[in-house]
């Protein structure tokens, strides 16, 4: 186990799960609901971190597997298929657009990258909205909840964002984490040791998108809805990227607690100061690229401290 | 047997031709060196070799295959490794782990084996140690440590022995001769400091404004007119 070592963290992890469970026995359906916004975008920010703390690659284009998910799932509902047709046929088509941006953007570099994936966003914006025979056009898809799915959802994200930080953690000990991190050390000494950072970049790339999009696919069940805003607003798009560097990668769990702090702040700010919101979310996003290493005293407490040997890799 | 044929090899920047016409022959298990004053076209000869810059005309055989053209990590795959005149770590990767990264190409090493290297490098210590925070000297032995976890067949070592000392340059030069009898290495090493040079390699090739202007052992290519006007005009030859 590499984020779990001694006993005390697996009573840590224990305590995390059966509160977790929990929660929708004990508290409203506002709760439950609130607890799935944040676990989505908690697992988009996990799954850009997937790929930029390793490789270095800051892809901004993480809500197009997202949108492409949360589409795909309310048109095949919207068409009455089978649930379980719409969640294969989501992740076929997430498969698919991802491996086809990954071979788009693969040979651009540094902020060319990110511009090219951020570019991609405002591309599929503009499918969506002009497309309307498949998604509905400004209107977006509305489709038909189930009772309970909210629950449903709520353990299926949980769950997810645990596989998928147990996987970063066992991607980092692997072969493959060792290619992914020679490519941000140097892409030009990682050729030369036979590393073929094309591939290794779009492989990244899909493992990422995959869970976003899943995100986007449980986004869709439970809200009952889809719009080109849910999809490619700015808090699908930038959120999660804000909530990864906002503690710097120093572990892979830092996406997490910056999940937490803008999900609970944005939600003060929205039932305190609505008309401040965005202002505030502002405001606290300066403050952290500014000042990325002292706005957060946890950074050096002793639980976060990175006992796996694996280095930072914000530094 | 020849492990690397270079024929008719051609590359420029612009109007700025690096290289002309250059033929070069390296034999099997031997240590070749490449000398010439700075600009003369050695480290753009390396990176037409390794693939890191594409060739605008000649051929490249390595082992009998025209590798001009092909990407670095095929040409790596294929046995040829190579290091950098101005040291490249790996950065944010542990000294182990940069080694460790290169060893992946020949599958997974063990952990000692990895170590082993360390100490022949004399980095055991900086073991755990954010390369880019090493030492220059420190960086000459990490490219070399990574090469050696590579094993390869041929090996191109760009200016090894800038920056280092004397006993530092013998390490480095023992590790080359050890890599070309374990492994079978056979090396094209660049440099100016020719008397080190002289006791590494057995062939000497000279290079001047893109050009091969001699070729042989030391002595010859030390007594070659042109290669005195060139280059030892104003003599740092050590011995």
């Amino acid at each position: 186990m590499i984020i779990m070592k001694t006993a005390e963290d697996i009573v840590i992890a224990a305590l995390a799960l059966a509160t977790m469970s929990a929660v929708p026995f004990v508290s409203s359906s506002y709760i439950v609901f609130l607890l799935n916004g944040i676990m989505v975008l908690a697992l988009c920010s996990l799954s850009f971190n997937l790929v930029y703390a390793d490789t270095g690659y800051m892809n901004l284009g993480n809500s197009v597997p997202f949108g492409v998910g949360a589409y795909a799932f309310a048109f095949a509902l919207s068409h009455n298929w089978s649930a379980t047709l719409a969640v294969v046929v989501s992740i076929l088509a997430i498969l698919f657009f991802s491996a086809l941006s990954g071979i788009f953007i693969v040979r651009l570099k540094g902020a060319y990258y990110a511009i090219g994936t951020l570019a991609l966003v405002l591309f599929a914006q503009a499918l969506a909205y002009n497309l309307g025979w498949l998604t509905g056009g400004y209107q977006g898809i509305i489709v038909n909840v189930a009772g309970g799915s909210a629950y449903s959802a709520y353990y299926i994200l949980a769950f997810l964002n645990a596989v998928l930080l147990l996987l970063t953690a066992a991607i980092r000990k692997s072969s493959f984490g060792y290619r992914m991190r020679s490519i941000k050390g140097n892409e030009i000494v990682a050729s030369t040791l036979g590393i073929n950072a094309a591939v290794n970049k779009v492989i990244v790339l899909i493992i990422g998108s995959l869970f976003a999009g899943i995100a986007g696919i449980l986004s869709t069940s439970y809200n009952g809805f889809v719009t080109s805003e849910s999809s490619f607003g700015i808090s699908i798009t930038f959120l999660p990227v804000i909530m990864a560097i906002l503690l710097g990668s120093f572990s892979i769990v830092a996406p997490l607690i910056g999940v937490t702090i803008v999900a609970l702040a944005s939600e003060i700010f929205v039932t305190t100061i609505p008309q401040l919101t965005d202002f505030m979310l502002g405001i606290l996003l300066i403050l952290a690229a500014l000042y990325p290493k002292n706005l957060i005293v946890l950074k050096n407490s002793r639980f976060l401290k990175n006992k796996s040997g694996v280095r930072s890799a914000s530094s | 047997m020849q492990v690397l044929k270079i024929e008719n090899l051609s590359h420029a920047f612009g109007p700025l031709k690096v290289l002309e016409d250059v033929y070069l022959d390296l034999e099997d298990n031997t240590i070749t060196a490449i000398i010439g004053p700075n600009g003369s076209g050695k480290s753009t000869l390396f990176n037409l070799i390794s693939g890191t810059l594409r060739p605008q005309g000649g051929n490249i055989l390595f082992n009998g295959i025209n590798i001009a053209g092909f990407k670095p990590y095929v040409i790596a795959r294929r046995g040829l490794s190579r290091t950098f005149q101005d040291p490249q770590p790996l950065c944010g990767m542990t000294v182990l782990e940069n080694v460790k990264t290169a060893s992946l190409l020949n599958g997974t090493a063990s952990k000692e084996s990895l170590l082993r290297i360390l100490v022949q490098c004399s980095l055991e210590n900086e073991a755990d140690t954010d390369a880019a925070g090493l030492s220059f000297a420190k960086l000459r032995f990490l490219e070399l440590a990574r090469v050696m976890a590579m094993k390869p067949k041929l090996l191109l070592v760009d200016e090894p022995f800038s920056g280092l000392n004397t006993s530092e340059i013998e390490r480095m030069s023992n590790l080359l001769l050890r890599m070309r009898d374990e492994f079978g290495t056979s090396t094209l090493i660049s440099g100016h400091l020719v008397g080190h040079l002289a006791k590494v390699a057995k062939e000497f090739v000279a290079l001047h404004r893109g050009k091969v202007i001699a070729k042989g052992s030391f002595d010859e290519v030390r007594n070659n007119p042109a290669v005195i006007e060139t280059y030892l005009g104003e003599s740092n030859v050590e011995n």
